[in-house]
C-alpha cells in the first residue's frame, strides 16, 4: 500500500501569458463544480483549486500521483477545452516535498507577481473555504493549509518581504501618510475617473477620509464613481472650491495642459491659511504645474517619483527572499515531520514504546514489594499484559485503509489518544489570522508600470 | 531608613542610571533603524524602569542630603535627564509613536553620565534649597525649560522632514521618522507642557518673591523672571494662534523655534549680566 502525496498541477504568470491565464481561470462556481465532480470519480483523496487572475492551480492528494495528474488535466480540459492544461509549456507540476514547498513559497509571497504581494494568502483561504465547502479538504490539507498560513504570516511578521509601497496608488497613499497620519479627517480629490484614477481613488477609500470628491470632465463617470465609492460628485469646470476644501489632490486626466496651475494653487493656498496640501500627479502629460511645488505647504508628487519609491521598496523586499526562503524549509521540514508520522509502521513501533516504558516504569516503582522468587513473575505477567492490552489495536491499526481520508484521520487520532505528537512538527489548524491584503475578486490592479496582483 | 543604606543605594543608583539610559536609547537606536520586534518590545518598559529609578535616585538625594537636587552643576543635570525622559514619555504616551526615542534618549544618556561621572555630596549648601516652595518652583521650570527644548527638537525633525518630502528625497529620514502632523503634534505638547510648567514656576516664584521680598528686595527688577515673563508670552502667543486661529504646520513650527532661541539667548544673557540665579540671590 503507497502513502499518498501531494501533487500539484497549474500554470502561473511564470509560465503562461495573461490571456492564457485568463482561459484557465476558474469562477468560484467552476471550482465548486470541478470539486464536486473530483468528489465523486474518487481519483483524488483530497483537492484544493486555487484560481486567481495570476494562477490556477489543482492542489491533489492522492496515492497514484502518476494518474492524478492526468486525471487533473483531463477535469480541466472539460471546462476550458484540451489544449491550454496539456503537457505543453503553461502547466508545471510539483510533487511531494516541492509541491509542499510550492504551495508555502505561494502564500509567502515568493511567487506572486509582485514580490511579496500578500493579497494571494487571503486568496489561498478563499480556496481552501471552498475546498472545504466542497468536501475537497480532509486531514492532509488541513494541516497542509494551516501551515500554509503560518508560514505567510511569519514571512510577513517576521521579514520585510511585505513591507512597502509597490504600486502607483499604493505610493501615492503611503507618501500622503507620511504627511498627514491619519487620513480619517482629511479630504481627497480625485480629478479624472478613469482607470487610473479610479484605482487610486479606491487606494484612497480604503483609508476612509472625511470626504472623498470625485471629478471627471465627463460627470456620468465621476457619479458612478463617486456613488460606487461613497464619496461625492464635484464639478470638473470649477474646481478651485473642491481644491480649497481638499487635503490631497489626485489627477489622473489626459488633458493636454495642467489642471492645477500655480495661480490657482496660490489663490487656493491663501485660502485654506496655508494648510497643508499633497498633490499626487497621475498624469502624463502632468496635470500639475511644475512650479506648484514651490509653494509652501504644498507637496506634489508625479509619477517619476512614485516609481522611485516603488522601486527602492521593491528592492528592500529583494533583500528579504533568502530569509522568507529559510522559513518556507522551516515550515516545509515541519510539516514533513508531521506527514511522517502518518504511517502505520512507526505509530505502532511509538505505541509499543510508550507502553513499554509505562510497563518499565511502573514496575521500576514497585518491584522492592516483591520477593527475589516473585519478580520474575511479575515481569512476565506485566509484560504478557501490555502485549494482550496492545494485540487488538496493533492490529486495527495495521488495516488502516490511508489511501482513504478516513484512515489518515484515524491514524492521527491514534497518535492524538495516545500522546505520540511529533515534536516541532506542525501544529493543528486553530483557525485563520490573515488580517488584510484581501482582494476579494482577486482581479489585478492594472497599473501602469506593474504587474497585477496574485 | 539606615543611612549607611540609603547612601549605598544613592552610589549604586548613581552607577546604575547611566547604564540603563545607555540601554534604553539603544533601544530606541535598533528601532528607528532596523524595526527590531525585540527592540520595539523593549522600549516602552525599559523607559519606564528608567524613569522609576531616576526618581527614586532624585528622591533618596532630596531625603538623604535634605535638598533638591539643583545645587550643583551635576544636580542639575541629573534632574535634566530625568526632565526630557519624563516629557518624551508624556509625548509618546500621548501620539503612541516611540520613532523620536531614539533624540531625546540620548540626551538624557549624555547628561545622566556626564552627572554620575562628577557628583558629589554637597557639604555645604544655601539654606534656601530646603524650602519647598523653592522645589517646587525650580523643578517646574526644568521641566518647562525641558519641555520647550524637546519641542525644538521635535521641530528640527519636522523641517528636516519637510525638507526631504520637498525635495523628494527618500532616505533614512523619510523612511524612520514619524509623519509631518505628528513631529508638529508633538513639538505642540511638548510646548504646551512647557508652557503649563512655566506658568506654575512663574506664579510659585512671583509667590516666593513676595514673601521673601525682605530677603531679596530687588526681586521686582531682577532680569530673570522678566525674561521668563517673555519667553512664556511667546509661547502662549503661539498657543493661541494654533488654537485659536488654526496655525498649523511649518509655521507652529517656526514659532517653537523662535521661542526656544529666544529662551536660550535670554538664558546666556541674564547668565552674562548676574552669575547667580536671581539678583541678590548667592547660589552656585
Amino acid at each position: 500500500m503507497s502513502q499518498p502525496e501531494l501533487v500539484v498541477v497549474g500554470c502561473s504568470h511564470m509560465t503562461a501569458p495573461p490571456e492564457v491565464r485568463e482561459s484557465l481561470a476558474f469562477t468560484p462556481e467552476q471550482v465548486r463544480e470541478a470539486l464536486r465532480l473530483a468528489r465523486g470519480e474518487r481519483i483524488l483523496q483530497e483537492t484544493m483549486i486555487l484560481s486567481t487572475c495570476n494562477r490556477t492551480e489543482f492542489y491533489s492528494l492522492s496515492a497514484d500521483p502518476a494518474r492524478a495528474e492526468s486525471y487533473v488535466r483531463e477535469l480541466v480540459s472539460r471546462f476550458k477545452g484540451p489544449d491550454l492544461f496539456g503537457a505543453g509549456p503553461y502547466s508545471y507540476t510539483y510533487r511531494e516535498r516541492d509541491a509542499v514547498r510550492h504551495l508555502f513559497r505561494v502564500a509567502a509571497g515568493l511567487d506572486s507577481m509582485v514580490l511579496g504581494e500578500m493579497q494571494v494568502l487571503g486568496q489561498v483561504k478563499d480556496a481552501y473555504e471552498l475546498a472545504c465547502e466542497g468536501g475537497g479538504a480532509g486531514l492532509f490539507l488541513h494541516r497542509l493549509l494551516a501551515s500554509a498560513f503560518r508560514a505567510g504570516k511569519r514571512a510577513r511578521t517576521e521579514t520585510g518581504i511585505g513591507a512597502g509601497a509597490v504600486s502607483f496608488a499604493s505610493a501615492a497613499v503611503s507618501l500622503t501618510t507620511k504627511i498627514f497620519s491619519d487620513l480619517s479627517d482629511k479630504r481627497v480629490l480625485v480629478i479624472g475617473a478613469g482607470e487610473f484614477g479610479r484605482l487610486t481613488a479606491q487606494h484612497f477609500a480604503s483609508e476612509k477620509p472625511a470626504g472623498l470628491m470625485i471629478s471627471n470632465r465627463t460627470p456620468e463617470r465621476a457619479k458612478a464613481l463617486a456613488s460606487e465609492l461613497g464619496g461625492e460628485e464635484v464639478p470638473y469646470d470649477a474646481l478651485f472650491p473642491s481644491v480649497v476644501r481638499a487635503d490631497v489632490v489626485v489627477c489622473a486626466t489626459r488633458s493636454p495642459g495642467p489642471i492645477i496651475t500655480a495661480d490657482l494653487a496660490r489663490r487656493a493656498m491663501r485660502e485654506r491659511a496655508s494648510r497643508p496640501l499633497v498633490c499626487v500627479d497621475l498624469a502624463v502629460p502632468r496635470d500639475v504645474d511644475a512650479s506648484v511645488a514651490q509653494l509652501d505647504n504644498v507637496f506634489v508628487y508625479a509619477l517619476e517619483v512614485l516609481r522611485t519609491i516603488m522601486e527602492q521598496n521593491l528592492s528592500r523586499r529583494r533583500r528579504d527572499v533568502p530569509r522568507v526562503e529559510a522559513i518556507v524549509e522551516d515550515e516545509v521540514e515541519k510539516f514533513f515531520l508531521w506527514a511522517r508520522s502518518l504511517e502505520v509502521t512507526p505509530v505502532v513501533r511509538e505505541l509499543r514504546e510508550r507502553f513499554e516504558a509505562i510497563r518499565q516504569e511502573e514496575l521500576r516503582r514497585h518491584m522492592n514489594q516483591f520477593r527475589e522468587d516473585q519478580r520474575g513473575h511479575v515481569e512476565a505477567l506485566t509484560r504478557s499484559l501490555v502485549n494482550k492490552l496492545l494485540h487488538h489495536p496493533t492490529t486495527r491499526i495495521k488495516g488502516f485503509d490511508l489511501e482513504s481520508g478516513d484512515g489518515l484521520v484515524r491514524l492521527d487520532a491514534v497518535r492524538e489518544i495516545f500522546d505520540l505528537r511529533i515534536k516541532d512538527a506542525a501544529g493543528p489548524i486553530t483557525g485563520f489570522e490573515i488580517d488584510g491584503g484581501r482582494t476579494g475578486d482577486g482581479c489585478p490592479e492594472g497599473t501602469p508600470g506593474e504587474g497585477g496582483k496574485d | 531608613m539606615n543611612a549607611t543604606i540609603v547612601n549605598a543605594a544613592i552610589h549604586l543608583l548613581n552607577t546604575l542610571l547611566p547604564m540603563l539610559y545607555a540601554l534604553a536609547a539603544l533601544a530606541y537606536v535598533v528601532d528607528f533603524f532596523r524595526d527590531d520586534r525585540l527592540a520595539t518590545k523593549a522600549t516602552r518598559p525599559m523607559l519606564v524602569l528608567v524613569i522609576l529609578l531616576h526618581a527614586m535616585y532624585l528622591a533618596l538625594r532630596t531625603l538623604s542630603y535634605k535638598h533638591i537636587p539643583l545645587a550643583s552643576i551635576s544636580e542639575v543635570m541629573t534632574t535634566t535627564a530625568f526632565a526630557v525622559t519624563v516629557v518624551y514619555y508624556y509625548v509618546e504616551f500621548r501620539t503612541g509613536t516611540h520613532k523620536t526615542g531614539m533624540f531625546l534618549l540620548t540626551f538624557s544618556f549624555l547628561f545622566q553620565t556626564v552627572s554620575s561621572a562628577f557628583i558629589s555630596e554637597m557639604g555645604v549648601f544655601p539654606e534656601v534649597l530646603r524650602s519647598p516652595l523653592f522645589g517646587v518652583h525650580t523643578g517646574s521650570a526644568v521641566l518647562g525649560y525641558t519641555a520647550f527644548a524637546v519641542s525644538a527638537i521635535y521641530g528640527v525633525l519636522y523641517l528636516l522632514l519637510y525638507h526631504d518630502l520637498k525635495s523628494n528625497r527618500f532616505g533614512i529620514v523619510y523612511r524612520h521618522l514619524p509623519s509631518l502632523d505628528l513631529l508638529s503634534t508633538m513639538s505642540r505638547r511638548a510646548a504646551v507642557l512647557g508652557l503649563v510648567f512655566l506658568t506654575i514656576t512663574i506664579s510659585l516664584g512671583t509667590l516666593w518673591g513676595y514673601l521673601e521680598r525682605v530677603r531679596f528686595p530687588h526681586f521686582y527688577r531682577d532680569p530673570k523672571p522678566i525674561s521668563t515673563v517673555i519667553v512664556w508670552v511667546v509661547y502662549a502667543i503661539g498657543a493661541v494662534l494654533h488654537y485659536g486661529f488654526g496655525w498649523t504646520g511649518r509655521r507652529t513650527v517656526h514659532f517653537s523655534l523662535f521661542g526656544f532661541a529666544l529662551l536660550v539667548i535670554s538664558i546666556m544673557a541674564v547668565r552674562l549680566w548676574i552669575p547667580s540665579f536671581h539678583v541678590g540671590f548667592e547660589v552656585k
